[in-house]
């Protein structure tokens, strides 16, 4: 365990992404439209809260589902946030804003309906701060899919802090989507405390 | 006069926040309307038990306008119909309707899912205008889907590679299955090769 060779160090990152996986409880959806319907309640009951800025009008506008409603075994879906990725964070683009702070953020999971329910597969969940102060420009949360391919890249599930690059990566919780909506509307809030400071 | 075009979530919510009243909603063609007949059971099915209430959401045939006076008494207050199959309300089922607006008070909500021909029939009963109170919308059938052709743009742009080029770097497992590129084959229909 005290290697520091590369192949010990993935493989010690293969067994943390296990662990990350084998801790996570899935939510039962039955199918991807009711895992459509359960964000956007999340979200309208944020609007009505006032936690973010966006009108009911505009969520269910800009909340989509790919694929339809039919029910066809192992069906793929995709369900996002604005009309595209967002890759230029272009603030024009459909998105969602925190009330408190004005930071914006948009989504995408990739999931299959199979007989014991909706498996996600992959997710990007990114935040982007603004103000003059902010410590970082942006944070995503990633989840990329599990294959054989993908083992040598160590971190399925893992954090971008203010990089694209796919190597200035964290590992990440595997979470769920309420989670995940919690992290854009609760994360990375200054409360005004600083380590080693006393509390007031 | 109509409200603008809206989809059946939307059109699920706002019908939530009222208390009573009667909502028209126009399609292009019957088949349009029955279809959506559906997706409107659904939403309002899933924001009723997101908000714990008990209350149902029916779909109602039309046949005549008597019938209907009892196919809702049937329901509750708190209950919605959606009303199918109104093509098949004529003149003189209209005005029996307008009439009789008084048997209704008290019952549920009421959704008249119509072609523009049966809305403008229905139009015409001045008492049933009153109980729509503005709310006459135009079916969105698009609300909540999403545009696959625009969210591929961006996908391609990002990697500046072709549909093809990316399906085949993955056939090879030379391209790292991340968020973008699982969105990406799904949105190809090409799920299948997210299998392990």
């Amino acid at each position: 365990m005290t290697s520091v060779e590369r192949d010990a160090y993935l493989a010690r990152a293969a067994e943390l992404q296990d662990r990350l996986h084998a801790a996570f409880r899935p939510h039962p959806w039955r199918m991807a439209i009711d895992l459509h319907r359960a964000i956007r309640t999340y979200l309208v009951n944020a609007s009505n809260q006032r936690l973010i800025v966006q009108p009911q009008e505009e969520i269910h506008k800009w909340l989509r589902m790919s694929g339809g409603r039919k029910d066809i075994p192992n069906a793929t879906h995709s369900i996002a946030y604005g009309q595209g990725v967002n890759f230029s964070r272009d603030p024009a683009w459909p998105h969602l804003s925190r009330q408190q702070d004005s930071a914006w953020f948009d989504f995408q999971l990739s999931v299959r309906e199979s007989s014991y329910g909706v498996e996600v597969l992959a997710y990007g969940f990114e935040l982007r701060l603004v103000g003059e102060n902010r410590p970082l420009e942006f944070f995503r949360i990633d989840m990329n899919h599990s294959t054989h391919a993908n083992t040598h890249d160590g971190h399925r599930s893992h954090l971008h802090l203010n990089c694209d690059d796919d190597g200035f990566v964290v590992p990440a919780a595997v979470m769920g989507p309420y989670e995940l909506l919690d992290a854009m509307l609760f994360g990375a809030v200054r409360d005004n405390r600083t380590r080693g400071q006393k509390q007031g | 006069m109509t409200t603008g075009e809206t989809g059946a979530s939307s059109i699920a919510s706002r019908i939530l926040l009222t208390d009573g009243g009667w909502t028209l909603v126009e399609f292009v063609s019957e088949a349009a309307a029955l279809e959506g007949a559906g997706m409107l059971r659904d939403e309002l099915t899933h924001e009723l038990g997101a908000r714990g209430e008990q209350a149902r959401a029916v779909i109602v045939e039309f046949t005549d306008a008597e019938a209907l006076t009892r196919q809702l008494a049937e329901l509750g207050e708190a209950d919605i119909a959606i009303l199918t199959q109104l093509d098949r309300l004529d003149a003189r089922q209209c005005e029996w309707l307008d009439l009789h607006r008084g048997n209704f008070t008290g019952g549920p909500r009421v959704i008249f899912l119509a072609t523009a021909r049966a809305a403008a029939q229905l139009c015409t009963a001045g008492n049933l205008v009153a109980w729509l109170g503005g709310r006459h919308y135009k079916f969105d059938q698009t609300e909540g889907v999403m545009d696959v052709e625009a969210r591929l743009q961006t996908l391609r742009a990002l990697h500046q590679m072709d549909n093809d080029t990316m399906t085949r770097l993955v056939k090879e497992k030379s391209l790292p299955l991340t968020p973008e590129i699982v969105e990406w084959l799904i949105l190809l229909n090409r799920g299948d090769l997210l299998d392990d």
